[in-house]
């Protein structure tokens, strides 16, 4: 069963798609042929659409013969990227590995590192004055202190 | 620069089957385009080659009939071929949606960049100058409206060009083109409306209705 169409449902078909019935909706193709039938209206809107569609065809088929097809795709593989492209889980590895970004950082931190255990191994007698004597500043080697035994034995009191 | 879509287009109501496909099926024997893709984001460069050799005609169609410049319809092509070799891997096949949908959407995206843009047409472009010779009087009308509709295509805006490129021209069906446009298939067939009832109020103006060459 067709549902019936009126002539501004057959003016919109036809502007949308054409004078040509193969190109209408399928479930609007009876009944737009019905009513064209039917109708003198219907019949002076395909004419319409008919005029619209020889213009439309008057515009020329661009050609693409295999030569140009073939000038574009040697065109474009010739600019892929030279490298060859990594697989998944080389995708994956290159998340965990180093970036350029990454190596001013390292840098910095292997600096602080460095001044804290220079620092650490640094003489503090040396750097004190020597009104400061009565201290009885020993050689002020914090690894050692740290490590003392009354230091470890107090952590377990 | 407007970005470009490069989304997945949603499953096709009626399959790979759909009878209004913009390109024309794998060859017996050669591996279907979902199989090529996979390859290429593999790296197989000869699998893209083959993918590019199926699809290009269509794709250069498509663009050549928006932009109307042969020259700038075969770089934005190249430009399009490019995109998929590096979005290869983000393509997911689930039976429905198809390749071809992807990379008209990309193409013609790329050709509406380009209409935004003001364009300088090369000398290649240009139109060719009228045969004088008096033995030709019916020749230089037909050229005359032939010339009158290309220009009045070419004032259309770009997305009702691109409609009637894919739906007239390219014969896709309103449910393929609106894949393409991102368009429900209503807006799509008001879209296809609009560019004709355009055309014709153009070349109507210009004293042009078609009805004078029913033979």
């Amino acid at each position: 069963m067709t549902t019936a169409m009126t002539l501004d449902d057959l003016a919109f078909l036809l502007d949308a798609y054409g004078a040509e019935p193969a190109r209408w909706p399928a479930e609007q193709r009876a009944a737009a042929l019905a009513l064209v039938l039917a109708s003198p209206e219907a019949r002076l809107l395909l004419e319409e659409a008919k005029a619209v569609d020889r213009l439309l065809d008057r515009e020329p088929t661009p050609a693409v013969g295999l030569d140009r097809v073939g000038r574009v795709v040697a065109a474009t593989l010739a600019a892929l990227p030279a490298e060859p492209r990594r697989g998944a889980w080389q995708a994956l590895l290159a998340l965990f590995a180093p970036r350029p970004g990454w190596a001013p950082a390292a840098a910095l931190a292997a600096c602080a590192a460095a001044g804290v255990l220079v620092g650490a191994e640094t003489n503090l007698a040396t750097t004190l004055p020597a009104e400061a004597g009565q201290l009885q500043t020993r050689t002020a080697d914090l690894t050692s202190v740290a490590f003392a035994p009354s230091t470890i034995e107090s952590l377990f009191q | 620069m407007t970005a470009l879509k490069m989304s997945m287009p949603p499953p096709l109501a009626g399959g790979a089957a759909d009878p209004a496909s913009p390109v024309a099926p794998a060859q017996a024997g050669e591996p279907d385009d979902d199989t090529l893709l996979a390859r290429a984001a593999g790296g197989d460069r000869r699998a893209f080659a083959l993918l590019a050799r199926r699809h290009t005609p269509k794709a250069l169609s498509v663009a050549q009939r928006i932009l109307g410049s042969a020259a700038e319809a075969d770089e934005v092509v190249q430009e399009a071929w490019l995109r998929v070799w590096n979005k290869a891997g983000q393509w997911r096949p689930d039976g429905t949606a198809r390749f071809s949908t992807w990379l008209h959407r990309i193409v013609v995206n790329l050709c509406l960049d380009r209409r935004r843009r003001p364009v300088m047409a090369g000398l290649e472009e240009a139109p060719e100058e009228e045969d004088p010779s008096p033995a030709a009087p019916d020749l230089l009308a037909r050229r005359q409206v032939d010339g009158q509709v290309a220009g009045a295509l070419a004032e259309l805006p770009e997305r009702q060009r691109a409609a009637l490129s894919l739906c007239y021209y390219e014969e896709l069906t309103a449910v393929e083109a609106g894949r393409i446009l991102d368009l429900s298939v209503a807006a799509m067939e008001s879209l296809l409306a609009r560019a004709r009832r355009a055309l014709r109020a153009r070349l109507a103006a210009r004293g042009i209705t078609g009805a004078e060459e029913e033979q």
